[in-house]
């Protein structure tokens, strides 16, 4: 019974990472009608800033830098390329393939894809008589705080209700004075803060390659589908049901398959559910 | 529909010439270095076309193309080296395999979901199989990769080298995908396809569904892509995983885009220009994915409909010069002379 409380527990930091990368996904997603690809890159930059500043300014000071970095990344593309193809999907998934493209093969030749360690705290909690490391706990602690604050923004606060608003429904959402365009942006800033927050994480728990982008993003993607693509609190459940099934998955079944765990997930969800479990019901016109 | 006919039997015309030239070209006169330069360029031209099949004409992104045109030469040559198979079957049933894993993951992907729910759920299923292949090194020997040894050493017809040889079998693989592309494009099947891409209740108004139409246009482009891997792993002589992987893919829609979605000749351009002349110039692979993305933004923020866009203007522009330019008499006579006029863009191509 311990073992399987740790086990869920182990899952529950996976979710939390993949709740923070899918949320960006979703928001832009839903605001913009782009599927982003290049925002995995965005985890990757985040996750090098962290490891690669981190010895010399401290921890929390490069995290901080890398959230900004990102930010300022996100807004950069945002303005320089995504800004021109807001609601064209086709348009806009080939430039995130093609920034996604620059991006994954600089950070390849310029930082090969050796795992790197990052700035990790060493040792282990005894917690139901098992050996934890404490980096998982700690990672599990700072974002399990996240995820009302950001249930809040959306809720509370302009950035969030103006996200939520273009993405239920552009044209009303115009006549109230928001611009699909301007909150765009916010969308795009705030999905790069969330990943940057999303790869120092990471960092933190283990070693990381320029390619750590780019799996986070197939399980983004995975939570995405299965909670509603466009739906902020669909993306939260799905992160939530991604990350224990892997986990049970691994240890009960077999552990060389961890990525076919989400594949079948969505395949079942496609079949019973096919907007995903709390995306819009709509039918398409 | 006779306009159609038309051009159907135009382009015809033109991509057998085409392809018949290339092919004599790399038998006869092609020196030896650059024989796999252009049997890489047939390859990805296909490839190219049946990928532009999906995304122009359905604006649905398989994200996971290439896998399946890996499947189609793991199946093949793993049928013919440790099955001990005979050639044809083997090519079969690897195309079969391919078209039921589309139709698999087709169906319900298109099914009631919107594009991108498509180009995610092939993405995932691009990487199950690589996980697949990675995972079962009794057959595959994994990230290894396979030496294909299919007709090495064996006195092939003609005379000519193993490369040759199998360029002329590539040229007709391209062949029938070229064919298979304006047969798809000038047809009935075409004309649904684009009711369906514009708007899906008035497809269903009219009397089909459209989800056989999305999900058979799947199942026939995968099995095109899995023939091309059937030909293009003897001609390499060596498959491994990474020829799956979803760069692979994303390099292919690149080429695409900035080709010009939607033609017949677009992937041609944006091959024969973002891959092969890198490669002939000896670019870097690293630079050369660099470079097809870099151009890849550019010409999505810049000019969205591709090189192929550009050519058609600079045409456009160039007939209403010469009309101006006569006197006002002549205007219909030149307006016919200019409907007869064979489309400008296979010089462009070639």
């Amino acid at each position: 019974m311990s073992e399987f409380a740790i086990i869920i527990l182990y899952g529950l930091v996976q979710a939390s990472i993949y709740t923070l990368v899918a949320l960006g996904l979703t928001l832009t997603f839903g605001v913009t009608r782009i599927l982003n690809f290049a925002h995995g890159q965005f985890v990757t930059v985040g996750a090098f800033i962290t490891i690669l500043w981190a010895p010399s300014i401290g921890f929390w000071l490069a995290a901080l830098l890398s959230v900004a970095a990102c930010l300022v990344i996100a807004a950069i593309s945002y303005f320089g390329a995504f800004r021109f193809v807001v609601g064209n999907d086709l348009q806009g998934l080939a430039l995130s393939l093609g920034i996604l493209l620059i991006l994954q093969n600089y950070m390849i030749s310029h930082y090969t894809t050796d795992p790197r360690q990052g700035p990790t705290l060493n040792g282990y909690v005894l917690l139901l008589n098992h050996q934890v490391a404490k980096s998982q706990l700690i990672v599990l602690a700072l974002l399990v705080p996240l995820v009302p604050l950001m249930w809040l923004g959306l809720r509370k606060t302009w950035w969030g209700l103006s996200m939520r608003a273009c993405s239920a429904d552009e044209f009303a959402a115009s006549t109230l004075g928001m611009s699909v365009r301007r909150v765009g942006l916010y969308a795009f800033v705030v999905s790069g803060a969330l990943a940057a927050i999303a790869g120092t994480a990471i960092a933190s728990v283990e070693p990381i390659t320029p390619l750590v982008g780019s799996d986070l993003l197939l399980n983004a993607f995975v939570v995405v589908i299965i909670g509603g693509l466009g739906s902020p609190f669909g993306a939260l459940l799905g992160a939530v049901l991604l990350g224990v099934v892997t986990s049970l998955g691994t240890r009960y079944f077999n552990p060389a398959l961890t990525g076919a765990y989400g594949f079948v997930l969505v395949i079942l969800i496609l079949m019973i559910a096919p907007q995903g479990l709390l995306g819009r019901r709509t039918s398409r016109v | 529909m006779r306009s159609l006919r038309r051009r159907m039997t135009r382009q015809l015309t033109i991509s057998s010439v085409l392809v018949a030239c290339l092919c004599l070209f790399v038998v006869e006169f092609a020196p030896l270095a650059q024989v796999t330069l252009i049997n890489n360029f047939m390859v990805f031209v296909a490839l190219a076309i049946t990928l532009d099949l999906v995304v122009g004409e359905l604006g649905l992104f398989p994200a996971g193309h290439a896998a399946f045109f890996g499947a189609g030469a793991y199946v093949s040559v793993i049928l013919e080296q440790r099955a001990q198979w005979p050639i044809i079957p083997s090519v079969l049933v690897s195309i079969g395999v391919a078209s039921a894993l589309a139709a698999i993951i087709g169906l319900p992907a298109v099914y009631r979901t919107a594009g991108m729910h498509f180009a995610i759920v092939s993405f995932a299923f691009g990487e199950l199989l690589i996980l697949l292949v990675n995972e079962q090194p009794n057959y595959t020997y994994g990230s290894n990769g396979i030496l294909v040894s299919w007709g090495s050493g064996a006195k092939l017809p003609w005379g000519q080298s193993i490369e040759r040889y199998f360029s002329v079998w590539i040229a007709v693989v391209l062949l029938i995908v070229l064919v298979v592309a304006v047969i798809v494009r000038n047809s009935q099947l075409g004309l649904r396809l684009r009711i369906i891409h514009e708007s899906e209740p008035i497809a269903k108004a009219l009397g089909f569904n459209p989800t056989w139409y999305k999900t058979g246009m799947f199942v026939i482009v995968s099995a095109l892509a899995a023939l091309v891997g059937c030909v293009y792993a003897p001609a390499v002589g060596f498959i491994d995983p990474s020829i799956m992987n979803v760069q692979t893919t994303i390099l292919l829609f690149g080429f695409v885009v900035i080709g010009g979605v939607r033609t017949l000749w677009g992937p041609v351009v944006g091959v024969g220009l973002l891959m092969t002349l890198p490669q002939l110039l000896g670019l870097g692979s690293t630079a050369q994915v660099v470079l097809v993305g870099c151009v890849m933004v550019v010409v999505i923020i810049l000019r969205p409909g591709g090189i192929m866009s550009l050519v058609k203007d600079g045409w456009r522009w160039a007939a209403r010069q010469r009309q101006r330019s006569r006197p006002v008499a002549d205007v219909r006579s030149s307006a016919t002379f200019a409907v007869d006029k064979p489309d400008p863009a296979p010089a462009e191509a070639e």
